[in-house]
């Protein structure tokens, strides 16, 4: 009965057949890539002639709602074809090869979904054994994978007993447990607290930094991608608004430094002003100076010595997600183009 | 930043080797039915009916024994026809083997036996066991596909590399459980209880088939009726209307059959004559399932639309098949 594979075969995740001449052509090195995607339901376009790929890493997948968030996760999964266009999973392509996709890849879906009078524990180990692994195999996974989502004895109560936030940790555990090279996460923070939030967040940035798991995560929850996410794709009207990295999109159109300082900006403000150097009043507080040269700093620093002014945080400006989002999302319902770079 | 596809594995405690052994494909379905199974076995109602499945072979076992002692003593002999002859359908028997004697000598018994234990395991399945196998199928197979819809749980399968196939096997397989364990199993315990009575082991030779003929009965009565409870419960998110859909196949086909042969069985028997129901019969699950399960053990004499009936059963199946593949991927789709 046992067949003696590996769970996360690195040649499985990448096969050499990223090889073949039928996947996309930049799928190379990224996790999933996507060339000339459209869907349609009738005369309806969810998806227009999607290209554009994910990196490994975390990736933050972004869009208004109705945007083709689901449908691109369906067709990533191969519950779905594409009309036309090509696309690949971990070198796999979505559509002959899905069954392998599904083995390699992690889904937690948005929606709440579990199976009514089994018990945490149980869930996960079902999840454990529908990906072939032993039943004891599976039950030790699932008590370890619950360890790490922060089950306790709730584990062993029935699932339909539970609340929001255990049952979003139910879904990471059930999407974990076999252990995937890729995991597609669908709104993981909704419905948690902050505690849980901050936890959920965490437990994705460990999976990437120390397991080399690759993640996707889709969520309108927008401070969530800018803490954990290092390249983001923004979906808008079913095309490709923005795919770029984190710290290019954060970086602002000039640059600029984030100043913060111990009482009110404006003395400050008004000191740099003197020197001749541009500064004005960002939100809360904050103070925006224009420029981030070596020598705008030591001049941030030297004003504030002789006014004595005690500087909070100094570091370069970033653009915020929701201007970035808003940006693209405007961006697209005006002109519809593609801005993916 | 460890490169994709080199990740190491998360479940290593350190104190248990890690395995990343998986077992062949082929056991997804396995896993599906064996879950299914144990969610189902949670109803403590179900735990109740299921031991009631095993109540009617206490009275099978005493007309059993009844005439495998009757060679000894006339009197228990003419019980054991009187109470034959108080069965149902015992008209069938008739027909098979002829009228029973009188008071058979050893040979009569041997010619006889085949006859007489195929209408007693027939019987059992025809009647209690048949009215079990509807309460029980309408406990079980209403929530197998319907809550997985309504709880979104087709995503917990379908994220996952399970084919449409294997859900559907597996869930085929929670509902055949329970009915060759109401119905196969009874009936096997059935006959080797009548072989423990019988005079000798060396029975088993002239009745060997029967255990065959109860499985393909078991089989034939399955295939049919998981596949139309499952395609009723895939129609629907409320098991509540599946139940009600499931009770209702079975109630009005039979209300639709008494009705249509009420009368010309009445006339017929007025006028002493035999009546045949012909087409009547594919009015009701019930008669059709019983119709061809008379069949496999043997009285086809008394079966006159066989044929039709087994092609009703797959008609049913083909359908029912087509409805739930359908079904299934309905919610893929949108």
């Amino acid at each position: 009965m046992i067949a003696n594979e590996r769970a996360a075969d690195p040649r499985g995740a990448l096969p050499s057949s990223a090889q073949s001449g039928d996947l996309p052509t930049h799928a190379k090195g990224a996790v999933i890539a996507l060339e000339g995607v459209t869907k349609s339901y009738g005369s309806f376009r969810a998806l227009h002639d999607i290209t554009t790929h994910i990196p490994p890493g975390v990736t933050g997948l972004l869009g208004p709602n109705g945007a083709g968030k689901s449908t691109l996760i369906k067709i990533l999964l191969g519950l779905l074809k594409a009309t036309t266009g090509k696309a690949s999973v971990l070198g796999h392509d979505v559509w002959n090869d899905n069954m392998k996709i599904r083995e390699l890849v992690g889904y937690m879906p948005e929606d709440d979904c579990y199976l009514p009078s089994l018990s945490g524990v149980e869930c996960v180990q079902f999840a454990a054994r529908l990906n072939r692994f032993p039943a004891i195999e599976s039950l030790r996974r699932a008590h370890e994978i619950l360890d790490f989502c922060g089950a306790g004895q709730e584990r062993y109560r029935p699932v339909e007993t539970y609340s929001t936030g255990m049952r979003q940790k139910l879904k990471f555990a059930q999407a974990l447990v076999h252990d995937p090279p890729l995991l597609i996460l669908d709104e993981p923070t909704s419905g948690l607290d902050p505690d849980e939030r901050e936890s959920m967040l965490n437990r994705i940035k460990l999976l990437h930094a120390s397991h080399g798991k690759s993640i996707v995560i889709c969520t309108h929850i927008l401070p969530d991608v800018q803490q954990v996410s290092n390249h983001v794709v923004i979906l808008a009207a079913g095309r490709v608004s923005v795919a770029n990295s984190m710290a290019e999109l954060s970086r602002p159109a000039s640059p600029a430094l984030h100043l913060r300082v111990a009482g009110p900006p404006d003395r400050m403000i008004a000191a740099l002003s003197e020197r001749q150097i541009e500064a004005q009043a960002g939100p809360l507080g904050s103070i925006v100076v224009m420029g981030d040269s070596e020598d705008s700093i030591r001049e941030v620093w030297r004003t504030a010595a002789q006014h004595g002014i005690a500087i909070r945080s100094l570091g370069p400006a970033r653009n915020s997600m929701e201007t970035i989002f808003l940006e693209a999302v405007r961006g697209a319902a005006g002109g519809g183009s593609d801005a993916n770079s | 930043m460890p490169p994709v596809g080199e990740a190491m594995p998360i479940h290593n405690p350190g104190y248990l080797p890690c395995t990343t052994a998986r077992v062949t494909s082929f056991t997804r379905w396995w896993t599906i039915c064996v879950t299914g199974i144990v969610r189902t076995l949670k109803s403590t109602w179900l735990k109740r009916l299921l031991f009631a499945a095993f109540l009617p072979l206490l009275a099978f076992a005493a007309p059993f024994l009844a005439f495998e002692q009757s060679y000894r003593d006339p009197q228990i002999w003419r019980g054991f026809t009187a109470v034959i002859k108080g069965m149902p359908q015992s008209a069938m028997l008739s027909a098979s083997i002829g009228e029973l004697p009188a008071w058979p000598d050893s040979d009569q018994f041997s010619d006889i036996r085949h006859g007489v234990w195929s209408f007693m395991l027939l019987t059992m399945l025809r009647y209690p066991q048949s009215f079990l196998i509807v309460l029980i199928v309408g406990i079980v197979a209403p929530p197998l596909i319907s809550q997985d819809l309504r709880t979104r749980a087709y995503l917990i399968y379908f994220s996952r590399p399970i084919t449409r196939l294997e859900y559907i096997l597996g869930k085929v397989g929670v509902v055949a459980f329970f009915l060759v364990v109401i119905s196969a199993l009874p009936a096997l315990i059935l006959y080797v209880v009548g072989l423990l009575l019988s005079p000798s082991l060396g029975i088993f030779f002239e009745t060997w088939d029967l255990p065959l003929r109860v499985m393909l009965a078991s089989i034939v009565l399955v295939i049919p009726t998981t596949l139309v409870a499952l395609a009723i419960s895939s129609l629907t998110l409320e098991s509540r209307y599946a139940a009600f859909a499931w009770f209702a196949i079975w109630i009005v086909g039979h209300v639709t059959y008494s009705a249509l042969t009420a009368i010309p069985s009445f006339e017929a028997q007025r006028m002493q004559t035999e009546y045949q129901p012909g087409w009547r019969i594919l009015t009701s699950p019930y008669q059709v399932l019983g119709n061809v399960q008379a069949y496999i053990f043997g009285f086809g004499e008394s079966v006159p639309m066989a044929p039709a009936s087994f092609a009703a059963l797959l008609l049913v199946s083909a359908v029912s098949l087509m409805i739930l593949f359908r079904r299934v991927n309905a919610p893929m789709r949108v």
